[in-house]
């Protein structure tokens, strides 16, 4: 077993997935060492994030891939497997997100190393590793083995509570200049889809969501005033989206949106489990729903039974805000 | 132009929630067997393409002959021209946990592919990995999310792809290709009576694992065996308080609720 | 629930289940409230092929028997009454035509329904409701064509419909002066007049249609001279076993929605289920549901071994559609104040269920039928 050695990857230098990334390594396998390997097209990033990770992990390699200015699945798959082939039974993690699971998944099958998306409390158990995730989407838990005598690729979730990462190591950066062949897909354009400086579900601490019992089209868009009015980003379940009332963008759960708001307000959202994988980190959930016996109600803080619009007028005429 | 795609059985979630047994696989209930959901939209998917261009699709699948039967009858239902069922009856585990499930899917024995496609993500395990090793058994590019598909004239397609925060739009030329589709990426028809009645007859190609061209099931079956399910369980919910206001017989729900909110600094 | 559903027959259960889920229980509530159907709504319901599936196959049908389309069209039913009996009617008026025996006109209809068009049978004036005999249209031979004129009201699909079954009279002689015809809607001359705003079954278009010296070839005409009553017989035979299922449909969906209901719903301390006049009406409510389905089911087999139903497809109808007036006003009543509230799904079943007390033959002349039969039954040798 070659794993003394951890090895982090990233798909972006931003600090925020790097430190978070980091945490569930310390906190799951603080003897080991530490190896980011991390593809970050921007200079500055760059910079910055060696700034910011000195002394905090044992290494870092940071690939270099010419001719390749945006992170395209196919040709980071293959710069990561590129690397790793002379690792012998690496052990992998990358933070979970459907861009990094698609990555992850073609490192995996490069190396033809066992992987689990979306895993949480990995444990050491002999030569075996041990992961929870969820299964059938959350209705289910389950626990996978994965022997140390083979490579093994995770997708990790965040941590609940924050650990301290160590701040006593003498990192080691290296530059690698990756020598895959790069070749894109024609007239390729990728765009970031979330921006940062405006108000959205990934960055907005109140959100307020609508489902199937707002009835129509129009009662969904009664969301957008009360948002205005809350400072708070609108977001839908499935159906909503499916009935065309509002963006795919907008749908929260298993095919949407995983958020972290400071409060969710669900309105006439019944709340399967399809739905609220997608709000588990929410720190506050407020339910209104018509039906006392709503699932939703099991998981929320507060609730009000009782007629979704007319709620969401009166927390529009008296102007709450937040 | 040809067109495999890849269909999974999977428990009906409602039920599988209620039925360890049935979750687990250790008992099979033909009922209770469906369409994995995510891959309804890679059957859509596939059966427009084979609509803008003719074609023919193929479904394959791989699990007990019971499931496998069931679905692909569902998909030739739905208008997919032949299924082939790969039974893993040689295997105590080839699940999505390793790639060596897409190493043997891959070797599913249909010439000339132009397009393989595969759903997302499987509902009862959610890795959304399967696309991805049959691609690298291939060696093949494979276009992950996506979600939405344009058809150009010369029978290549641009696609857009879709994550959590970014999305990526070009045009693939290359061919085969690996394609899986996200369940937002199009709606999926419903089975018409008159292709069910055909498929009910319809004869299925049937295959064991150890039949499939240039496979070494021992070297397989080494992979596959380093990763194995050893428990599934309801989850523990911690049960919470809620706090609740009843707008029926309270005029001031509203309000007490926002006070409330506002006592606690949430709002 | 008695019947025993083979394999085949659940899963078809299961895609109409999944249709009515999908394309229908969306929509339902606004389309009552409208009063119609919009543009289109059937066209998925023609993809799956649910206007052919009691069609034999060499009219381009699914060619399914009598008792498993029943099965089929109860499940729909609970999801709405109006939409399924648009699609009944449809292939009701074909059967019509098949059971006649003129192949090449029956192939000539098939065709122009199969692709995803509507017919209608239309028997009914307004002089002429319970007495038909007293149709008053005509039908006049004009060389190697038949001139039609007169009004026929609460045509079902009236304004849908691309083919017409028609009733017309051809002589004086009172039913047997009666013939049945062909007529399709393109012909010079037809227009469809008033639509009935119905207080139930709102899915479904009743309309009148006019006919203004309607020219059609004499090859349209069904059988023989003086075949229309028996023409009209089949037809509301067949159309009376599964108007029939269609409210056992309606009735099991106010069953469910009672007893969910009355499980949910809490009054001094506990469920309302728990108290016993409610147990009481759901006991009831659901061995009415179970005999009717019963009598459906028996009824749809004779016809499948092609037995006449004259006399079981009357008591079916009459009292399937008698015992579902008690079941959905039941269902209002143990859904109490919130049972008459449009938020609340039974009530548009009560609405509903009303005229199946009424059309294909009211109940009172049901009851004529089985007695005229009980009578003939027991006459002595
Ligand atoms: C493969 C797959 C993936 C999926 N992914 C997602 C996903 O990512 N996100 C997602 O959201 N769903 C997803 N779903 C769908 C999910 O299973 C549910 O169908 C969906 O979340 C239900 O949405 P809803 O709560 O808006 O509607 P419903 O379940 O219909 O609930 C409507 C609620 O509104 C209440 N209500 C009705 N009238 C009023 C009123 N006047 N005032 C207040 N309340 C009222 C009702 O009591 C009910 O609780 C997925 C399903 C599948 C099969
Ligand atoms: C929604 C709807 C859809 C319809 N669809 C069609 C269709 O597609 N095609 C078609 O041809 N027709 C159709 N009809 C017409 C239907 O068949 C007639 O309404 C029905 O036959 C009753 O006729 P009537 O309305 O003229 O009532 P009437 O015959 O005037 O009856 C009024 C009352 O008198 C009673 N009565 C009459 N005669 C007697 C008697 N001899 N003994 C005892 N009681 C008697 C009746 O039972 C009833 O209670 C439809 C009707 C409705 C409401």
């Amino acid at each position: 077993m070659g794993q003394d050695t951890i090895y982090l990857v990233t798909t972006t230098g931003d600090t925020a997935d790097v430190e978070a990334l980091q945490a569930v390594a310390q906190a799951n396998f603080p003897e080991k060492q530490t190896r980011l390997v991390v593809f970050e097209s921007n200079a500055d990033k760059v910079e910055n994030l060696k700034t910011k990770t000195a002394n905090t992990v044992d290494a870092i390699d940071f690939l270099a891939i010419s001719g390749l200015d945006y992170p395209d699945p196919n040709v980071l798959g293959k710069a990561f497997v590129a690397y790793f082939k002379n690792v012998d039974t690496p052990l992998i993690l990358l933070n979970s997100s459907r861009f990094n699971n698609a990555v992850a998944a073609r490192i995996a099958a490069g190396l033809t190393a066992s992987i689990v998306t979306d895993i949480e409390q990995p444990t050491i158990d002999g030569t075996n590793l041990i992961v929870s995730k969820k299964g059938y989407s959350g209705e289910l838990k389950r626990q996978v083995q994965l022997d140390m005598n083979g490579g093994i690729v995770l997708t990790v979730n965040p941590l609940k509570d924050p650990v301290k990462l160590p701040t006593d190591k003498d990192t080691v950066v290296q530059n690698i200049a990756s020598e895959v062949v790069v070749t894109l897909p024609e007239d390729a354009t990728y765009t970031l889809t979330t921006n940062d400086q405006d108000l959205n579900l990934d960055n907005a601490e109140v959100v307020v969501a609508g489902g199937r019992g707002l009835k129509s089209e129009a009662g969904f868009k009664e969301l957008y005033q009360l948002g205005k009015i809350m400072n708070a980003a609108v977001g839908a379940s499935r159906p909503v989206v499916d009935s065309g009332w509002a963006d795919s963008s907008l749908m929260i759960g298993q095919s949407g949106k995983s958020i972290s708001p400071k409060v969710y307000f669900a309105f006439g959202i019944s709340g399967t489990v399809q739905h609220t994988i997608g709000i588990e980190n929410a720190k506050c959930i407020v339910a209104i729903n018509s039906d006392k016996d709503a699932p939703i109600f099991k998981l929320a803080d507060y609730g009000i039974i009782g007629d979704a619009k007319a709620v969401i007028q009166q927390l529009v005429t008296s102007k709450v805000s937040n | 132009m040809n067109i495999v795609v890849y269909i999974k059985a999977v428990v009906d979630p409602d039920k599988a929630k209620n039925d360890l047994d049935l979750a687990k696989g250790t008992k099979e209930d033909k009922l209770a067997l469906i369409i994995n959901p995510y891959d309804k939209q890679a059957i859509e998917a596939a059966l427009q393409l084979k609509e803008k261009y003719t074609g023919k699709v193929t479904a394959v699948s791989l699990g007990s002959d019971l499931a496998t039967d069931k679905i692909l009858r569902d998909a030739l239902s739905l208008g997919v021209d032949e299924g082939i069922q790969i039974s893993n009856d040689d295997f105590e585990s080839l699940s999505s946990y390793s790639p060596a499930l897409g190493t043997v899917l891959a070797k599913a024995p249909v010439d000339d592919v132009d397009y393989y496609i595969t759903g997302r993500e499987a509902g009862d395990d959610n890795q959304s990995i399967t696309g991805a090793s049959i691609a690298a058994a291939l060696d093949v590019d494979f276009v992950d999310n996506v979600d939405e598909v344009e058809y150009n004239d010369d029978e290549t397609l641009t696609l857009t792809s879709r994550w959590d925060k970014s999305e990526l739009k070009g045009t693939y030329k290359q061919k085969p290709l690996v394609l899986s589709i996200k369940d937002t990426a199009n709606t999926p028809r419903l089975p018409s009576f008159k292709a069910k009645m055909q498929a009910k007859k319809a004869t299925l190609k049937h295959f064991k694992v150890s039949d499939l061209p240039d496979i070494d099931v021992a070297r397989i079956k080494a992979i596959a065996d380093r990763a194995t399910t050893i428990n599934l369980a309801k989850p523990e919910v911690a049960s919470k308080e809620t706090v609740l206001f009843n707008l029926n017989d309270d005029e001031n729900a509203v309000s007490e609720l926002v006070a409330d909110l506002k006592k606690h600094s949430i709002l | 629930m008695a019947l025993q559903y083979t394999e085949d027959q659940q899963e078809f259960i299961n895609m109409v289940k999944e249709f009515g889920e999908t394309e229908l229980k969306p929509h339902v509530k606004d389309w009552d409230e409208a009063g119609r159907c919009p543009e289109g709504a059937f066209d998925k319901a023609f993809d799956m092929g649910l206007h052919m599936l009691e069609v034999p196959e060499e009219y381009g049908g699914i060619g399914l028997n009598f008792e498993t389309t029943a099965m089929i069209f109860e499940e729909l039913a609970k999801y709405d009454a109006g939409y399924a009996i648009t699609l009944v009617s449809s292939f009701v008026a074909l059967r019509s035509v098949i059971l006649r025996g003129d192949k090449k006109l029956a192939k000539y209809f098939a065709d122009i329904i199969a692709p995803g068009k509507f017919a209608a049978f239309s028997l009914s004036e307004s002089n002429a409701g319970s007495d038909a005999g007293a149709v008053a249209a005509t039908a006049t031979k004009d060389g190697n064509e038949y001139v039609l004129n007169g009004e026929k009201t609460f045509v079902t699909n009236g304004n849908l419909a691309s083919i017409y079954v028609a009733i017309f009279r051809t002589s004086d002689d009172g039913n047997k002066g009666l013939s049945a015809f062909l007529v399709e809607r393109t012909r010079d001359g037809i227009t469809v007049g008033h639509h009935e705003d119905k207080m139930g079954l709102r899915l479904s278009d009743t309309s009148t249609v006019n006919f203004d010296n309607v020219r059609i070839p004499a090859d349209n005409l069904i059988g023989n001279e003086g075949d229309g009553f028996k023409v009209a017989l089949n037809s509301l035979n067949i159309s009376r076993a599964f108007v029939a299922t269609l409210a056992v449909g309606i009735m099991q969906r106010a069953l469910d929605e009672s007893v969910k209901y009355a499980k949910m719903r809490k009054q001094f301390g506990r469920p309302i289920i728990k108290f016993q006049s409610v147990q009481n009406m759901l006991a009831d409510m659901a061995t009415d549901v179970e005999a009717s389905r019963l009598m459906v089911n028996n009824t749809m087999k004779m016809m499948d071994n092609d037995l006449s139903v004259r006399k079981e497809g009357a008591m079916t109808k009459t009292f399937v559609s008698d015992v579902a007036q008690d079941v959905t006003s039941n269902a209002v009543q143990i859904f109490g104040g919130y049972g008459v509230s449009k938020e609340y799904p039974v009530e548009k079943l009560m609405r509903d269920v009303k005229v199946f007390q009424i059309f294909e033959g009211t109940n009172e002349i049901q009851r004529m039928t089985i007695a005229t039969e009980l009578n003939k039954e027991y006459e002595e040798d």
